[in-house]
């Protein structure tokens, strides 16, 4: 099992509107964490319309990719809920009781984990 | 032919026998005794298996090399296993129907769901697939040899079947004594069951010693008696329910013979009744005398339905007892997870321990031999060795410490002023940019429930910190709020995006200027500068007493500053400090700790921080609660104490005489004031507080706070 990688990028917290309206770097990975909150992976301008706009450089979480056919035994094993079946798609919540957000992809998905916790992530994994 | 080991004994088997049926070819009882069923229903074939007890043998493939030992006899439990069981797995599926049980019923059921095109997951408990629970959902918990499934369903199907009548009376401990069911599947495994009597009417009797020799059953008038070498019982069928009876309200249906009417036996007037728990008739009685005179009151006060076989055997007999004494027949007693034992590897399968977090220095704390310790949800170095060097290094020359744990908020937009001034009971409003001010943090009944900083950088944004048990309380109470209020701001969590180091001592300032900062904030201040080459919001401020900076910066540059720090301090004596010593630290200017100091019930007033709390405000959480509870007399208060011997221990009470006063919260040996000296809670007398107080013995003397340089002198220096 790999180690998780540290991810950094962006966070913005502006009007949820602001957001639905905003431009993003292209090629960056853009995940929605909440109405008004997105975490931007990928370098590049960013065109949020809100003056009052929080856009701070961020390096809270790390990440773990798998492949579509390993992330299947795992989400069983560790999680919960339902995998999404729209993709991509972004889902937040527990595996093996850590806070995690899970980006699915056609053929991977991304684990995303605060750094804080990617100790226990890697440990719940083995 | 294969082997397996009873009580050390080989036992041979034949290909696909369970154990039971391999012990009983072997001419052994499992338990000694009881009428077998060999369905999974009664509790007379049970054994430990591998170390695992209560294992139901008739469940149980014979595998060579298995070892099984007998159940102590008597109400002694079977020991607990030797070695601690290895990982089980566990797995969450998701479906649209489950079907619980693959006989006739339950495959028409599965058959007929899956071609309607629905996603079916079946278990069949003969192939060791036992549903141990219905949970909400539906969900259905299963214990499978492969592991534990937990399955979310969108409907469940019980399909469970139905057992057969166990006998109640004399005798029916003995061994030789089988439902006709298990007599069939032991005659199809080609054992010889000698002389078989096989009856339908409930026996009056059974004899022999050990062994049933003879059977006794009513016959016209008197009884009759047959001579037997195996008694062979067909006493009627009851609905296998109690899946059924935990899923109500639940999307469950039930099928086949677990949805046929329950028609009770006559009620029991000799024997065992709960042979998992020994209950008698006598015993069932005796506590009916006593007024127990419901279902429910007589499971608790007998245990029977409590044990193995969760009433398999005895709910038939204990309704038809209750109907006979009571007019009608009961409902059946509430059927609760787990209809089957599990080991505790099993239950705790899928549950992880709650997760402590790591800072960026957790390496660097554990390279310098920090013994670490919980705090607040994350690790945190304790001690690096020796607490004394770490408190004097803070004291005499300049230490770091790590509170990259503290909470990190960064709170904007056009309401931002107007939120914090409700959210907090300090002003807000009067902060100049690039100024910081401590603050509390009230819930609605105006109890003191976490603190930190708001630190202004804008006219509409702040930054705030909080404790670092607290930051996940707080992010909650600020969106809570901000929705509630309908206020137009934005609130970006940060706590796990920065480190934060704490740069104390008094030659903190001579330290900083080495990493290039020339001028730092004045007290209370904040500005961005670089430090070593990080770029850092750095706040001035004191927790320990002395000059401090607390060095914010991106968490992945956390251990270039440390060891930049470490390396730069090297000839100012620099060592780091861990918990022990922040809170001598702390202490001995009589800071509080939230949580720690801090009551359920402690308002600024008792605290003695009315300082912090503006009355002359509008509107803030918990200013009306305060309004009222401040026209009170006051009945408590946290005080500074000390003593001249050793500290008390935290918690130790504190005694006027024979009246309890209250309990010491914080208490540390203070080196630098050669005393003792405490944070405690103590009552009012007649609206004074006591000048002194007993503890341990010894007397503590109250006296005003903070202990440790109270112009703060140094740490505005």
């Amino acid at each position: 099992m790999p180690a998780p990688e540290p991810l950094k990028g962006r966070r913005v917290a502006a009007s949820a509107a602001a957001l639905d309206d905003a431009h993003w770097p292209p090629g960056a990975l853009v995940l929605r964490l909440a109405p008004d909150e997105v975490l931007v992976v990928g370098d590049g301008p960013l065109d949020v319309d809100d003056s009052h706009a929080i856009i701070e450089d961020d390096s809270t979480f790390s990440s773990l990719e798998f492949s579509i056919v390993d992330a299947r035994s795992v989400l069983a094993s560790l999680c919960d809920w339902e995998p999404p079946t729209a993709i991509p798609s972004l889902s937040q919540g527990l595996i093996a009781a850590l806070p995690v957000k899970v980006w699915f992809e056609q053929d991977r998905i991304l684990v995303i984990v605060p750094t804080p916790y990617a100790h226990e992530l890697e440990e719940r994994l083995r | 032919m294969a082997e397996f080991t009873f009580d050390g004994s080989a036992i041979t088997f034949r290909q696909g026998d369970s154990i039971a049926i391999a012990l009983l070819r072997a001419g052994i009882h499992p338990t000694g005794g009881g009428c077998i069923c060999l369905e999974g229903d009664c509790p007379n074939c049970l054994a430990t298996v591998d170390g695992v007890s209560y294992v139901r043998t008739c469940q149980t493939m014979a595998l060579a090399g298995t070892a099984v030992f007998s159940h102590p006899q008597e109400d002694a439990a079977p020991p607990l296993p030797a070695e601690a069981p290895g990982r089980v797995s566990s797995s969450t599926l998701f479906c649209d129907v489950v079907v619980i049980g693959q006989g006739e019923s339950g495959r028409a059921e599965a058959d007929a769901a899956r071609k309607a095109g629905r996603a079916v997951l079946a278990f069949d408990a003969r192939k060791g697939e036992e549903v141990i629970g219905l949970y909400g959902g539906p969900t259905v918990a299963v214990r499978t040899p492969l592991g534990m499934v937990t399955v979310h369903a969108k409907e469940v199907v019980v399909a469970t079947g139905a057992s057969q009548e166990q006998p109640v009376g004399p005798g029916s401990h003995l061994a030789g004594i089988y439902t006709s069911r298990a007599a069939a599947m032991l005659t199809e495994a080609g054992i010889d069951l000698g002389r078989v009597v096989s009856v339908s009417d409930r026996p009056i009797r059974f004899e022999g010693s050990k062994r049933v020799a003879a059977v006794i059953v009513a016959n016209t008038g008197g009884e009759e008696r047959w001579e037997a070498d195996t008694v062979v019982l067909d006493l009627g069928l009851h609905p296998r329910n109690s899946l059924a009876r935990m899923g109500h309200g639940l999307n469950v249906r039930v099928v086949g013979d677990a949805a046929i009417a329950d028609e009770l036996p006559t009620s029991p007037t000799d024997g065992i009744v709960c042979p998992c728990s020994n209950v008698s008739v006598a015993d069932l009685v005796s506590v009916w005398d006593r007024g127990f005179q419901e279902m429910e009151l007589l499971k608790r006060a007998t245990l029977a339905g409590t044990g193995t076989c969760q009433g398999s055997v005895c709910l038939p007999h204990l309704r038809a007892f209750v109907r006979d004494r009571g007019g009608s027949a009961p409902e059946p007693f509430t059927a609760r997870p787990l209809a089957r034992q599990v080991t505790m590897a099993e239950a705790s399968a899928s549950y992880h321990l709650p997760p402590l977090r790591r800072t960026a220095l957790h390496d660097e704390h554990i390279r310098l031999g920090a013994r670490m310790d919980r705090f607040g949800g994350w690790w945190r170095p304790w001690r690096y060795g020796d607490v004394a060097l770490e408190y004097r290094a803070v004291r005499q020359a300049v230490s770091i410490g790590d509170v990259g744990t503290l909470g990190k908020f960064i709170v904007a937009g056009p309401d931002a002023t107007g939120f914090l001034e409700r959210l907090y009971p300090c002003q807000v409003g009067d902060l100049k940019i690039g100024r910081s001010r401590y603050a509390l943090m009230l819930d609605e009944r105006g109890y003191v429930v976490e603190d930190g900083l708001i630190c202004r950088n804008g006219p509409d944004r702040y930054l705030l910190t909080f404790t670092s048990a607290g930051a996940t309380f707080a992010e909650m109470w600020m969106r809570d709020w901000a929705e509630s209020w309908r206020l137009d701001v934005r609130v970006l969590d940060q706590t796990m995006a920065l480190g934060a180091i704490n740069l104390t001592g008094p030659l903190a300032r001579e330290l900083l200027l080495r990493a290039g900062v020339t001028r730092g904030p004045s007290f209370m201040g904040h500005t961005k500068a670089e430090v070593a080459g990080v770029p850092c919001h750095m706040f001035r401020l004191s927790f320990t007493g002395e000059m401090s900076f607390e060095l914010h910066h991106p968490a992945d540059r956390s251990v270039e500053l440390w060891r930049a720090l470490l390396t730069l301090g090297e000839d100012f004596g620099i060592y780091p400090h861990g918990l022990d010593a922040l809170f001598a630290l702390r202490l001995e200017k009589g800071h509080i700790i939230i949580g720690m100091d801090t009551d359920f019930d402690s308002t600024p007033r008792r605290l003695d921080m009315e300082w912090a709390v503006r009355m002359d405000k509008p509107a803030f959480i918990g200013r009306e609660a305060l309004r009222r509870v401040d026209a009170l007399p006051l009945d408590k208060q946290l005080v500074g104490l000390e003593s001249d011997g050793p500290c008390p221990i935290e918690g130790a009470v504190l005694w006027d005489g024979a009246r309890m006063m209250g309990q010491v919260t914080s208490s540390r040996f203070s080196e630098t004031l050669g005393k003792s000296v405490m944070l405690g809670w103590v009552k009012l007398n007649d609206g004074q507080l006591p000048d002194t107080v007993e503890c341990e013995d010894r007397q503590l003397r109250r006296v005003p706070v903070p202990f440790y340089d109270p112009e703060g002198a140094r740490a505005r220096a």
